[in-house]
C-alpha cells in the first residue's frame, strides 16, 4: 500500500466533490478515508491508496476548475 | 426578458454569431426566443452528434468559441462524443442542453438524464443553472472557462422552467479579478536557452498548443535561426513549413519514418504545446531516449506527466515563445555548436530517404496530388482511418488551422460535420472533406444539411468497402480480419439523392487532372475513389512499442 494524504479546498459547486472523487478514481487511487467540512468553500481531506506520486496527483487535481488549493503530503505505508 | 432571452443576449454580448443545434421538448423555450434573434445564425443539423462536431469545426477553423445546442435526454446524450472530442483536442466549445423543469428533476421524467454526471470526465467544466437569476453569470463564466487557459468544452444544463421564467439580464457575480500577470520564469528560460544552444543534435517537436497562440511564424523563424529540424504531432501539422527541408513531418504510430528516426537520436528536444500522447510517443520509456527535454505547455498538469523534462514551464506560448527567443539572443550564449550542420544534413537526407515509394498504393498518390491542387488556404477535414493518416503524411499544410482532424479521440464521423462548421465560419474558403467509407456513413445524414445550407463543400470518399485500418491491425497484430468488411451503398446515387453532384473515378486515372477539374466545379460535390482494402498504411509502430524502428510491410 502506498497511502497518500491530500488536502483540497474546493469552491462552491454542487458537483465539486463528484469531480474530485472521479479524478481520484481515474488516476488509479482508492479512497481510504475522506472528510469534508465547511460549506463555501469546501475543505476536503482524503487518504488515498495508489501508485502515482503525490505531486502527480496534485497536478491533476489542480486542473479542476473548482480546486482553489491542493496540498499533497508524502506517501506512507 | 425570460431566461432564454437572457441566455441569447449573453451569447450576443460575447460576439457569438453561429449556433449548431437540434430542437426538442425541453429546449423549446430557447428556440422560441431564437426566432427574434436575426443576428444569430442557427444551423439545424440532422443529428446532435453533428451539431457538436460542426461547432468544433467552426472553432478549429477560427479559434473562436463553437456553440452546440440540444434538448434533454437523447438529444443531450447524442452530443457526448463531440464533447469528448473537444476535450481531447482542447477545442473551445459551449454546449447548451435542455433539461426537464426543476420540479421534475430526479423523477425519471420524460427525456430526463443526468448530463452533468454523464459528462463529468469529458468537460473542462459543467453546471446546471437552477435559478434564472444566475443564468447571465453562468453563461459568462462558461464562456470564460471554455476560452481561457487550455481551451475546452463547457456544458450548461438548462431546466425548461429556468429558460421560461423572468430573469435579470444584468451580471451579479463579479468574476474574481484576473490574477496579476505572472512574472516570466526568467531563470527557466535562461536554463532552456543554454541547454538548447549547447545541443549538437537539437530537435523541435510542436503540437496542437501552437495554433491558438499566433506564434507559428515566430516558431518557424526560430527553428531556421537556431538550426532546429522540426517534427510535429498530428495536431501540430501545419506548424512547420510543409516544403521546408527541415520539416520532417509527423511523429508516432503512423508517423514519417524520418521523424521517428531523428527523435531517437536527438540530444536535446524542445517540446512545445504537446502532451506526449501515447500515439505520438509509442513506448514512453523509449521515447527520445538520448534527449534532455525542454517542455512548455499551457497546462501545468501535462508537465512531467509522461516524459520527464529537464526544464518544464507552464504558460501561454504566446508569451513564452517570444521570451525564449529573447533568451536565445542573450550575448553571453555561445553560437550553435558546429556539429549542427552535419545533424541538419543528416535529417534532410533521412527525410529524402523516407519519402513514400509504394507503387501499389493509390491512396497516398491521390491525396498528395489533392494537396498540390488545393489553394494554399483551403481547409481539409478528415475522418478516422487510413485516409486520415495519408492526409497527415502526404498533404501539405501551411497553417495548423487548415488541418481539421479528430486527433486525441479519433472519432469516426467527424469529417463531414466539421467541414460544415468550417465552411460556415469561412464561407469564401475552399473546404474539402477526406473521408473513408466507414467514417462517412457515420454522419452521412449531414449531406442534407450541406444541401439545405447551400455549402460548397467538396467531399472525397475513399471507398474500400472495409474498415481498412482496423482490418490491417487485425491482420498484423491479431489472428486475422474479423468483422470489418462492409457492403456499401452506391455513394454516387446516395449523394445525388440528397441533391449533390457526385462521380466515381478509377484510381488509375490521372489524379492531378481529376482534382483540377473537380475543384473548379461550383457548389458541393462528392467524389468516390474506390481502392482495395489492402491499400494499407506502412510503415507503422506496433502499439506500445518504441517509435523506432518502425515496422515495414505492404500489400502482397
Amino acid at each position: 500500500m502506498n497511502i497518500l494524504q491530500v488536502r483540497c479546498r474546493l469552491r462552491h459547486d454542487p458537483a465539486a466533490l463528484e469531480r474530485f472523487l472521479r479524478l481520484l478514481r481515474v488516476q488509479g487511487f482508492t479512497v481510504v478515508e475522506l472528510r469534508a467540512s465547511g460549506e463555501v468553500p469546501l475543505d476536503v481531506d482524503a487518504r488515498v491508496d495508489g501508485s502515482r506520486p503525490p505531486e502527480a496527483l496534485a497536478a491533476q487535481l489542480g486542473r479542476l476548475c473548482e480546486v482553489q488549493s491542493v496540498v499533497p503530503c508524502s506517501g506512507t505505508g | 426578458m425570460n431566461g432564454a432571452q437572457v441566455l441569447l443576449a449573453r451569447l450576443r454580448a460575447h460576439a457569438i454569431d453561429t449556433l449548431f443545434g437540434y430542437p426538442g421538448g425541453a429546449i423549446l423555450p430557447f428556440y422560441d426566443a431564437l426566432r427574434d434573434q436575426p443576428g444569430l445564425r442557427h444551423v439545424l443539423v440532422r443529428h446532435e452528434q453533428a451539431a457538436a462536431f460542426a461547432a468544433e469545426g467552426y472553432a478549429r477553423a477560427t479559434g473562436r468559441l463553437g456553440v452546440a445546442v440540444a434538448t434533454s435526454g437523447p438529444g443531450a446524450t447524442n452530443l457526448v462524443t463531440g464533447i469528448a472530442d473537444a476535450a481531447m483536442d482542447s477545442i473551445p466549445l459551449l454546449v447548451l442542453t435542455g433539461q426537464v423543469s426543476t420540479s421534475l428533476l430526479g423523477t425519471s421524467a420524460f427525456q430526463e438524464v443526468d448530463m452533468i454526471g454523464m459528462t463529468l470526465g469529458i468537460c473542462k467544466h459543467s453546471a446546471m443553472v437552477r435559478d434564472p437569476a444566475e443564468l447571465a453569470d453562468a453563461v459568462d463564466e462558461a464562456i470564460h472557462i471554455a476560452t481561457h487557459g487550455r481551451p475546452g468544452p463547457v456544458l450548461l444544463d438548462l431546466p425548461k422552467d429556468v429558460l421560461m421564467h423572468p430573469a435579470p439580464s444584468t451580471l451579479h457575480r463579479r468574476r474574481a479579478a484576473a490574477p496579476p500577470p505572472r512574472d516570466l520564469p526568467l531563470a527557466d528560460l535562461e536554463r532552456a536557452a543554454a541547454l538548447l544552444r549547447s545541443a549538437r543534435r537539437p530537435l523541435l517537436l510542436s503540437g496542437g498548443g501552437l495554433a491558438h497562440t499566433g506564434r507559428v511564424e515566430l516558431l518557424r523563424r526560430l527553428a531556421e535561426q537556431e538550426v532546429w529540424p522540426h517534427v510535429t504531432t498530428l495536431r501540430g501539422i501545419g506548424n512547420a513549413p510543409p516544403r521546408h527541408p527541415g520539416s520532417l513531418g509527423m511523429i508516432g504510430m503512423y508517423g514519417n519514418p524520418a521523424a521517428n528516426e531523428v527523435l531517437a537520436e536527438c540530444d536535446v528536444l524542445l517540446a512545445l504545446g504537446v502532451r506526449f500522447d501515447e500515439r505520438a510517443t509509442g513506448d514512453p520509456n523509449a521515447f527520445a531516449p538520448q534527449a534532455r527535454v525542454v517542455h512548455i505547455d499551457i497546462d501545468r498538469g501535462e508537465l512531467q506527466r509522461v516524459r520527464t523534462a529537464e526544464v518544464a514551464m507552464a504558460g501561454d506560448l504566446a508569451e513564452l515563445l517570444p521570451a525564449l527567443a529573447t533568451a536565445l539572443a542573450a550575448p553571453h550564449l555561445p553560437p550553435p555548436a558546429p556539429e549542427r550542420a552535419a545533424w541538419w544534413s543528416e535529417c534532410v537526407a533521412r527525410k529524402r530517404a523516407a519519402a513514400w515509394d509504394h507503387p501499389t498504393s493509390h491512396g497516398p498518390r491521390w491525396l498528395a496530388a489533392l494537396g498540390d491542387a488545393l489553394p494554399p488556404h483551403a481547409f481539409v477535414t478528415c475522418d478516422v482511418g487510413n485516409h486520415q493518416m495519408w492526409v497527415a503524411r502526404y498533404m501539405p499544410f501551411a497553417d495548423p488551422r487548415r488541418h481539421l482532424s479528430s486527433g486525441g479521440f479519433g472519432a469516426m464521423g467527424f469529417g463531414l460535420p466539421a467541414a460544415i462548421g468550417a465552411q460556415l465560419a469561412c464561407p469564401d474558403a475552399t473546404v474539402v472533406v477526406v473521408s473513408g467509407d466507414g467514417s462517412f456513413m457515420m454522419n452521412v445524414q449531414e449531406l442534407e444539411t450541406v444541401r439545405r445550407e447551400q455549402l460548397p463543400i467538396k467531399m472525397v470518399v475513399i471507398d474500400n468497402a472495409a474498415l481498412a485500418m482496423v482490418g490491417q491491425q487485425q491482420r498484423v497484430f491479431y489472428g486475422g480480419e474479423s468483422h470489418c468488411n462492409l457492403s456499401n451503398p452506391d455513394f454516387v446515387t446516395l449523394a445525388r439523392a440528397f441533391g449533390i453532384p457526385a462521380q466515381c473515378v478509377r484510381p488509375e486515372r490521372d489524379p492531378a487532372e481529376t482534382w483540377a477539374t473537380w475543384l473548379r466545379e461550383p457548389g458541393p460535390g462528392l467524389l468516390v475513389l474506390p481502392l482495395l482494402p489492402r491499400d494499407e498504411v506502412w510503415p507503422l509502430v506496433p502499439p506500445g512499442r518504441p517509435n523506432h524502428p518502425m515496422r515495414h510491410g505492404g500489400a502482397p
